[in-house]
């Protein structure tokens, strides 16, 4: 692998002198003129490595991924150009797709609510302790959870929501049996147990990120709003909400995209199941090409997904963006 | 007003007691994970949710490290290679981005910011096919790359705005004393950039320990499987799963992490304050 790496590299390397500008006529020694050579050709030596790793597994598979799409491929033998016709079947077609989008906004709107509202409100609750010490001790306590691998966390949790696992034990437990379910077995409560996985959804990594925002707003910012009696309700409104504006739509950019294409949960929690309740489409285009066989088909479902994911975080918020910068 | 120091106001209160609910019922799992690991099976079964201090029986890791323990190590490695392979590609091409003009500049790191934004989803299939016509099925290098490509562009992106952010007098004057940009990048801003590299390795271990997906359909034989993928099979008979068993190859799976934490948390802490990640 890396052979092909290299070869790709020094291909490019070859190629990319006759774009820098000769050195001046008229140096003095040829040991200058070669150090001067060498100055010139440094950046493109230091950016090559990773336009060669970006080129060959990230540029090379997006290019794949949209020609392919307009074909019928088994990655093998089977390869035809349909044009349009996946697409045609997807939309109209599948029985899975139009439902595995509502299940993946509906599900992606909730990651959002807790990877973006809940942080917000936990560093604001942890940045307005009075005591420095437990502020130092819940920073370090909110790394802890990520020593957990996803995995293990989703694995745990389908424990929980078996019948008898954790969750109908405690509702049992305070006198609750009337709400218990078959979670994961129950296409009524299916996508509320998928939501409830990981609660109370402490997220460490977008804590900090709020937290360090307010560590930034001045402090005669909270003074000048104390002055004039506004209370922790308008501060917050008036105040920290604005100047956390960067941050928020950071995470809620970040949290669409993780959360439209994410399907580990629902790979292991119940692989789309039961009676395809909880199909995402993530998990329609895995299926597709991994059981079925139906690359370009697949191709076809990643490539709408796309086009959705970067609709919502790109197009959408590009005018905001623009302007403030 | 002496006492009343020591007294929260009602709004304080009721901060506390939520985040005192809110972090320990997020831990809570962990602690019943390690609490389930020491018990017998028979503990397990009678006691569910409190832990068994009379008889700890940690039989159940001597089990568990045979099934967990070979994954967790390749699980390091694809780790490790990962975040050298990000940074040996990611360090000189901020610093040059960050420090340098050349010709096409702008579009090569525009595409590799860019690059940031297109789906793992989207390319799962082609980078399936892609690998497997290079022969890496099966392989350590069949992740590692793809991860390394999957991150690098986010790690340059911040890279270059920490390296920017090195004072400018800083690096002219290293210059004018005669340092090369590698001397420059080595000696001036690297040193300077070491909350943000902790945080940068920090995020990419914990990324690629995530993998699930990915290794699940380019790695098919036991022996090269990563932690996820080998934990997602260490039920097996869905019926009588060995769950004390389970739980202590749970905890065995997070211990490199365990590690990797202690070690760069407080740079880590301090990278994220710092606003290592902002828009």
């Amino acid at each position: 692998m890396t052979q092909v790496v290299d070869g790709l590299a020094s291909t490019q390397g070859k190629a990319r002198p006759a774009t820098v500008p000769p050195p001046r006529a008229g140096s003095a020694h040829r040991k200058q003129t070669a150090e001067r050579l060498m100055q010139a050709l440094l950046p493109y030596v230091l950016v090559l490595p990773l336009a060669a790793v970006l080129g060959v597994f990230v540029l090379y598979p997006f290019g794949q991924a949209v020609y392919r799409s307009f074909t019928e491929w088994n990655g093998a033998n089977i390869d035809e150009f349909v044009g349009l016709a996946n697409y045609q079947t997807l939309l109209t077609d599948d029985p899975l797709f139009w439902p595995s989008v509502r299940n993946g906004v509906l599900l992606t709107t909730a990651f959002v609510a807790q990877a973006v509202l809940l942080p917000l409100g936990t560093a604001w609750m942890i940045h307005h302790l009075r005591s420095d010490r437990i502020q130092y001790w819940l920073r370090i306590l909110l790394l802890v959870p990520a020593v957990v691998p996803t995995v293990v966390g989703f694995l745990v949790w389908s424990q929980f929501l078996q019948p008898d696992g954790l969750v109908n034990r405690l509702l049992g437990a305070v006198g609750l049996d009337s709400l218990s379910h078959n979670w994961l077995g129950d296409t009524e409560v299916v996508l509320l147990a998928l939501i409830l996985v990981g609660f109370p959804w402490l997220n460490g990594a977008n804590t900090l990120i709020y937290l360090a925002g307010m560590l930034t707003i001045p402090s005669d910012l909270y003074e000048a709003a104390r002055m004039d009696g506004a209370g922790r309700w308008r501060t917050f409104w008036r105040i920290e909400l604005p100047l956390l504006r960067g941050q928020t739509r950071l995470l809620v950019i970040l949290s669409v995209i993780l959360g439209l294409q994410n399907y580990d949960n629902v790979f292991l929690l119940t692989q789309g199941g039961p009676a395809d309740a909880s199909v995402v489409p993530g998990l329609l285009l895995y299926n597709n090409a991994f059981r079925y066989g139906q690359y370009g088909y697949a191709a076809a479902i990643g490539v709408l997904l796309f086009i959705i994911i970067f609709v919502l975080t790109v197009l959408g918020p590009a005018r905001s963006w623009r302007k403030e910068r | 007003m002496g006492t009343k120091r020591w007294l929260p106001s009602p709004g304080g209160a009721v901060r506390g007691l939520t985040l005192a609910l809110m972090f320990g019922a997020s831990l809570y799992p962990i602690v019943f994970v390690v609490m389930s690991s020491l018990k017998s099976k028979s503990a397990f079964a009678t006691n569910y949710f409190l832990p068994d201090f009379g008889h700890v029986h940690l039989d159940n890791y001597r089990g568990a490290a045979e099934e967990v323990l070979p994954s967790v190590w390749n699980s390091v490695l694809v780790s490790a290679a990962t975040v050298a392979l990000v940074l040996a590609c990611g360090v000189p091409a901020a610093y040059a981005f960050a420090w340098r003009r050349f010709r096409g500049q702008q579009l090569v790191y525009t595409v590799a910011i860019c690059t940031m934004m297109v789906p793992a989803v989207l390319t799962f299939v082609p980078m399936f096919v892609l690998v497997r016509d290079l022969g890496l099925i099966d392989t350590r290098w069949s992740m590692v790359l793809p991860y390394t490509a999957g991150t690098v562009g986010l790690s340059v992106f911040l890279l270059r705005s920490f390296f920017r952010a090195v004072p400018q007098e800083l690096v002219e004057a290293a210059k004018l004393d005669g340092s090369g940009d590698l001397r420059v990048l080595w000696h001036v801003v690297l040193p300077l950039s070491m909350p943000t590299l902790a945080t940068l390795v920090t995020l990419n271990v914990l990324w690629t320990w995530n993998q699930f997906l990915w290794p699940l359909v380019t790695i098919s034989s036991e022996d090269e499987r990563p932690v996820p993928v080998a934990l997602a099979f260490l039920t097996g008979d869905r019926y009588n799963v060995d769950y004390p068993q389970l739980m202590a190859g749970y905890v065995l799976s997070a211990l490199p992490l365990v590690v990797v934490l202690a070690i760069t948390m407080r740079a880590f802490i301090r990278g994220m304050l710092s606003g290592a990640l902002k828009a």
